[in-house]
């Protein structure tokens, strides 16, 4: 059975690799995924070793707990170096100061790459702690000199010997470029701007004077790291500072890379999983026609004494090896996809420090059994179906299956799967459990959406056949009819068939509606709430400090100014977010949606120790006016507020909202990541913006001044590069089931051959022939797309019913739709290609002798 | 037939002259025919006949334009066959030709009615309604038109398929064991109904059979072996044809 099973594959070879191909696609996500994101991680593996090779000990402060938001270390008194200095065993020591701080060259800001933020380390030349080699001129030794890493000066086309600005929350400050070095052998970290300068200026521009971040220490020969981890333990004996080994310290800082890996990691394989779905049903399909096609010859092997267990392995087997070559293919792929993606980003100088591609166990065990046990599941039923051919049919002309005893009752079984699907998808998105459960849930109920819709879809095919159909035939006349009729003609082929493209189809509008609910709802939010003409916010996301509030306001043609700050902060133990705001400004500003009977008069109070809570933070936690709370931030400090009002947000100021003087008891840096400037009556916008960002450029050239209407515009870009990667990754689904499309037309051509040639042999033309299978394709095409439709606003109707308490609201992307649906009439003209010239091809003698 | 070949030409359907196939090349070569002369008038009821392998399916083939010839030409009517494209071959046989399978090759997905229909729908011309009426009578038809050819007996879906053959009038119809998939009762129906075509509406027959009682049903019975026509004559009874195909295997 194992040789006819080869041979069965070889001799038809096309066939073979279109059903290959779904798998191969799914598989070489996901062993890609692995060696890419393997790679990364084994890179800043290998740079914090190496970074902390000569370290044995390092003592930074402690956080108050794990940040959420990876914030930057918080300063320690300088002192604390001597303090070590006299514990035995501590060889050579070095305090050190890292910080933000970005380059200002020409006029024009430069920083690191994609919105991370930018480092400003200082150096003091100790090769001990050094991880850096200088590639070019050499570090800085004087006051007004810095140096940057390879990655940067190449990109930026910095050269040794430049007069550069380094901006920092401090300000601007001249330097001279004296270096250009590689960090831990790497060029680059991934494109984040590093600049180094001595730890006098680093002190000096960060604002840390008599302070540092972070103390290095190395063991004299005779002590462990261990031990002198503990013995500096004991000697500082105050719960402020975290010590660690230097292990424990590139083990901890691999981790955040890590985990902020595993996220991209697990969504590129959530994508892979709807491509091996969607890979699924073009299996399914392609083994229920061609089972189908030899009914004959399986009835052959009956009447010779084969036994239905042998039948049935016949075509496991053929799916086994189907699944093995296309998986192990698919690995393959992958490692080259990532090697490839890596070249790209090494082209782009945003290179990642190169570690050579490693591929674990796990890169190919994990694709090799989602490839093999996708194609047998997928393969199962047909093989089951093909045990119930009956020997006789062997010798019956066009003898078919008979029909499994389930297959009246699969679309209403469909049917309920679809229904418990939604149920469990609106459960998922309304329950209270952790972002993994609630992912968890909504994805099992949409893979059961799934699943019902393309079982029911079988009873939709002729009444969406004939609907599509119709105004069609009336254009194209007879062959558009026929095409009709031919994708109406086995409706549970077709269902399969448009089902794959249901799939890709139905997420591209759910993602569609989601965003666009997103989207509208904090636009309405903005209008709604903030009253400000210009936002201005950091370049890289980072907190602006307060100083930028008073540069805005000293703007001609600014009235009032408000600044937003926030820190990481815990009530009870929950991340909660935390908006702090100048209550004298507010009201001018922000327009709040009081509750509970509150008034702007409310914001008076936040001068004191009064706090603000948004209603569903206080629903969710049974929070009332005139309860205490205490607000633990994460450098360790803490405050109790009194709840004074009720506001409803769910957008912009979720959680707890207080005055400044409560986050001056939170923060020694009460910073700023939001300033929102209104005009005073009458001020010209372009001129008061215009005035905007030359005093941003001049202080704190990494505000970035916009309008309300670019700041939108700006949100939507953020927005719509997401959802462009979302499309970029179902374009894969999509693609598989248009392979699928042309698999099945071109089986139902082989299929149709004594048809085809009895029309040609009645006079069709090889244009009538073909324009008949384009237009089977298209319609089919049309109804995996109008489903997908229907399906995607469904879900996403539910989907946004169930976030509405975040203030999401329902709209049907109208664009999208009709640019889904030309996109599917040409989808569908596109798979029709190969099979319809193929079709024409039939002679009309080769159809009369065709058995 | 002499008499028969003496008669103005105008008269002839299909004209055959020293028509050869040779399938292959070479030593693998294989000659279906080796040179056949044949001419058939409007309104001849024709059996062409002969062991397996004779060559009678393939002279059917060429006649009917589905394949071509390795030498010789073939006219229907006042036009030469041999030198057309697929194209021109194609339009020709929307008017000039109509068939009858073996296997019915009925559209499984067409109603009967449609499946009539369908030469005149593929040519995009209307199927004359008086002419339609009188095949759906002849053949019986009248209460089965809407059902799928799944729902009709192995002699109705035939029935379909000679109306589709007859209904855009072509100058000949050819019929390919037309009842080699039929019990003998309902092939007996079936060659009746060709029959009458002929007598009632003066269609043009070539039927290939190796059925002896169905050829005793034709005007004239041609008998090919290894390639050529070794014997043609008129009407002929079963018992006939039967010695006749005796002596050729």
């Amino acid at each position: 059975m194992l040789k006819i099973a080869i041979r069965n594959i070889l001799a038809r070879k096309l066939r073979f690799f279109m059903t290959a191909i779904a798998i191969v696609l799914g598989t070489a996500m996901i062993s890609g995924t692995y060696v890419l994101t393997d790679q990364i991680n084994g890179a800043f593996d290998d740079i914090f070793q190496q970074a902390n090779t000569g370290t044995d000990v390092i003592v930074s402060k402690k956080m108050a707990f794990d940040s959420q938001t990876g914030a930057q270390s918080e300063p320690i008194a300088a002192d604390v170096v001597e303090r070590i200095q006299h514990v035995p065993g501590v060889d050579q020591i070095e305090g050190s100061v890292s910080g933000t701080g970005s380059l200002v060259v020409d006029g024009k800001s430069v920083t690191s790459l994609g919105g991370a933020p930018a480092l400003l380390v200082s150096d003091s030349g100790n090769k001990q702690f050094n991880a850096l080699t200088y590639v070019k001129g050499a570090r800085p030794s004087t006051a007004g000199q810095i140096a940057v890493d390879q990655g940067s000066a190449s990109k930026n086309h910095l050269i040794v010997g430049q007069r550069v600005k380094v901006a920092t929350r401090t300000g601007l400050h001249p330097a001279t470029l004296t270096g250009v070095f590689k960090f831990a052998g790497a060029s680059s970290l991934g494109g984040t701007l590093i600049t180094v300068t001595t730890l006098g200026d680093a002190q000096k521009w960060l604002n840390m004077e008599g302070q540092i971040t972070q103390v290095a220490v190395s063991a004299q020969s005779g002590t462990s790291a261990d031990a002198l981890r503990d013995r500096i333990r004991d000697t500082l004996d105050s719960p402020q500072y975290l010590v660690e080994t230097g292990q424990q310290n590139a083990d901890r800082q691999a981790e955040d890379i890590q985990s902020g890996l595993s996220i991209i990691r697990n969504t590129l394989f959530v994508f892979a999983a709807i491509a091996i779905l969607v890979g699924g049903f073009v299996i399914f399909n392609v083994f229920s026609i061609t089972i189908a096609q030899r009914v004959r010859e399986m009835a052959m092997l009956r009447t010779i004494g084969a036994r239905r267990s042998q039948i049935m392995r016949r075509v496991v087997i053929e799916a086994l090896i189907i699944g093995l070559v296309a998986s192990i293919i698919g690995i393959f792929v992958g490692v080259l996809l990532a090697m490839g993606l890596k070249a790209m980003l090494d082209a782009f100088d945003i290179g990642l420090p190169s570690a050579g591609i490693s591929i674990h166990a796990k890169t190919v065990i994990v694709p090799l059994a989602v490839g093999i046990v996708a194609t047998l599941l997928a393969a199962l039923i047909p093989a089951i179906r093909a045990t119930h051919i009956a020997p006789v049919a062997a010798l019956r002309e066009g003898a078919v299956i008979p029909r499994s005893r389930l297959h009246r009752y699969t679309p209403w079984i469909g049917l309920g799967a679809l229904v418990i699907g939604l149920v469990i998808t609106l459960v998922g998105v309304n329950s209270d459990g952790t972002v993994t459960r609630v992912l968890g849930t909504v994805g099992v109920g949409l893979l059961l959406v799934l699943f019902g819709m393309g079982a029911v879809m079988r009873l939709l095919i002729r009444p969406l056949a004939t609907a599509i159909g119709a105004p069609i035939s009336a254009i194209f006349g007879q062959r558009a009819r026929l095409g009709r009729q031919n994708a109406a003609r086995d409706t549970t082929r077709t269902a399969s068939t448009a089902a794959a493209l249901m799939i890709g189809i139905g997420l591209v509008v759910f993602v569609a509606v989601f965003t666009d609910g997103i989207k509208t709802s904090f636009f309405d939010a903005i209008d709604r709430t903030i009253q400000a003409d210009q936002i201005i916010m950091d370049n890289s996301f980072q907190p602006l400090p307060a100083g930028a509030v008073q540069t805005a306001r000293d703007t001609p043609g600014i009235a009032s100014v408000l600044g937003v700050g926030t820190v990481e902060t815990r009530i009870d133990g929950r991340n909660t977010s935390l908006s702090a705001i100048d209550p004298g400004q507010a009201s001018e500003i922000v327009r709040f949606d009081w509750r509970d009977g509150g008034s702007d008069a409310l914001l008076s109070k936040l001068t004191g120790d009064g706090a603000l809570v948004e209603q569903g933070y206080a629903t969710d936690h049974g929070i009332s006016i005139g309860d205490h709370l205490t607000l633990h931030s994460i450098y360790g400090s803490s405050a109790g507020v009194n709840v004074v009002g009720i506001y409803h947000d769910p957008q912009i100021f979720t959680g707890v909202t207080i005055g400044d003087g409560v986050y001056r008891r939170l923060t020694d840096q009460p910073d700023v990541s939001l300033v929102l400037a209104k005009m005073k009556p009458g001020a010209d916008l372009d001129a008061t913006t215009a005035a905007l960002k030359k005093s941003f450029q001049e202080s704190y050239p990494t505000g970035v001044v916009r309008t309300r209407a670019e700041y939108r515009d700006f949100i939507s870009g953020q927005l719509n590069q997401i959802l462009g990667i979302f499309y970029v990754l179902l374009a894969l689904s999509i693609i598989i089931s248009l392979v699928g499309v042309i698999i099945t037309l071109l089986l139902a051509v082989y299929e149709r051959t004594r048809e085809i040639g009895m029309m040609r042999a009645v006079g069709a033309t090889r244009g009538q022939i073909r324009s008949m299978i384009t237009f089977e394709s298209v319609i089919t095409a049309i109804i995996g797309a109008i489903v997908g439709l229907v399906l995607g606003l469904i879900l996403g109707y539910v989907m946004i019913k169930g976030l509405e308490s975040q203030g999401l609201s329902f709209s049907v992307p109208v664009g999208t739709l009709i640019t889904v649906l030309v996109m599917a009439v040409l989808a569908g003209l596109l798979a029709a290609i190969i099979p319809a010239r193929r079709a024409a091809k039939l002679q009309p003698l080769e159809a009369l002798h065709y058995e | 037939m002499s008499d028969e070949a003496v008669q103005t030409n105008s008269q002839s359907v299909i004209r055959a002259t020293g028509v050869t196939r040779t399938y292959g090349h070479g030593d693998t070569a294989v000659e279906a025919l080796r040179g056949v002369d044949l001419e058939l008038v409007a309104g001849e009821f024709v059996a062409v006949m002969g062991p397996s392998g004779s060559g009678k399916s393939t002279l059917m083939h060429i006649l009917a334009g589905i394949d071509r010839p390795t030498d010789g030409e073939v006219w229907i009517r006042d036009r030469e066959i041999t030198s057309l494209n697929d194209k021109e071959l194609t339009l020709l046989r929307r008017t000039a030709v109509g068939f009858v399978f073996q296997f019915f090759n009925l559209l499984p997905m067409l109603t009967a009615e449609e499946n009539m229909d369908l030469p005149h729908e593929i040519a995009g011309t209307k199927p004359d309604p008086e002419w339609r009426k009188l095949l759906v009578d002849a053949t019986g038809l009248g209460s089965r038109l809407s059902h799928r050819p799944a729902e009709l007996s192995g002699g109705q879906q035939q029935r379909v398929a000679i109306a589709r053959a007859l209904l855009t009038r072509p100058d000949v119809v050819f019929a390919d064991e037309p009842t080699g998939n039929l019990d003998s009762r309902t092939g007996q129906e079936i060659l009746q109904l060709l029959r009458r075509s002929v007598d009632e509406f003066g269609q043009t027959i070539v039927m290939v059979t190796h059925d002896p009682f169905a050829a005793s049903i034709a005007d004239r019975v041609v008998f090919l072996q290894d390639g050529l026509v070794v014997r043609d004559g008129g009407r002929m009874d079963g018992s006939e044809i039967f010695d006749v195909m005796k002596g050729l295997e």
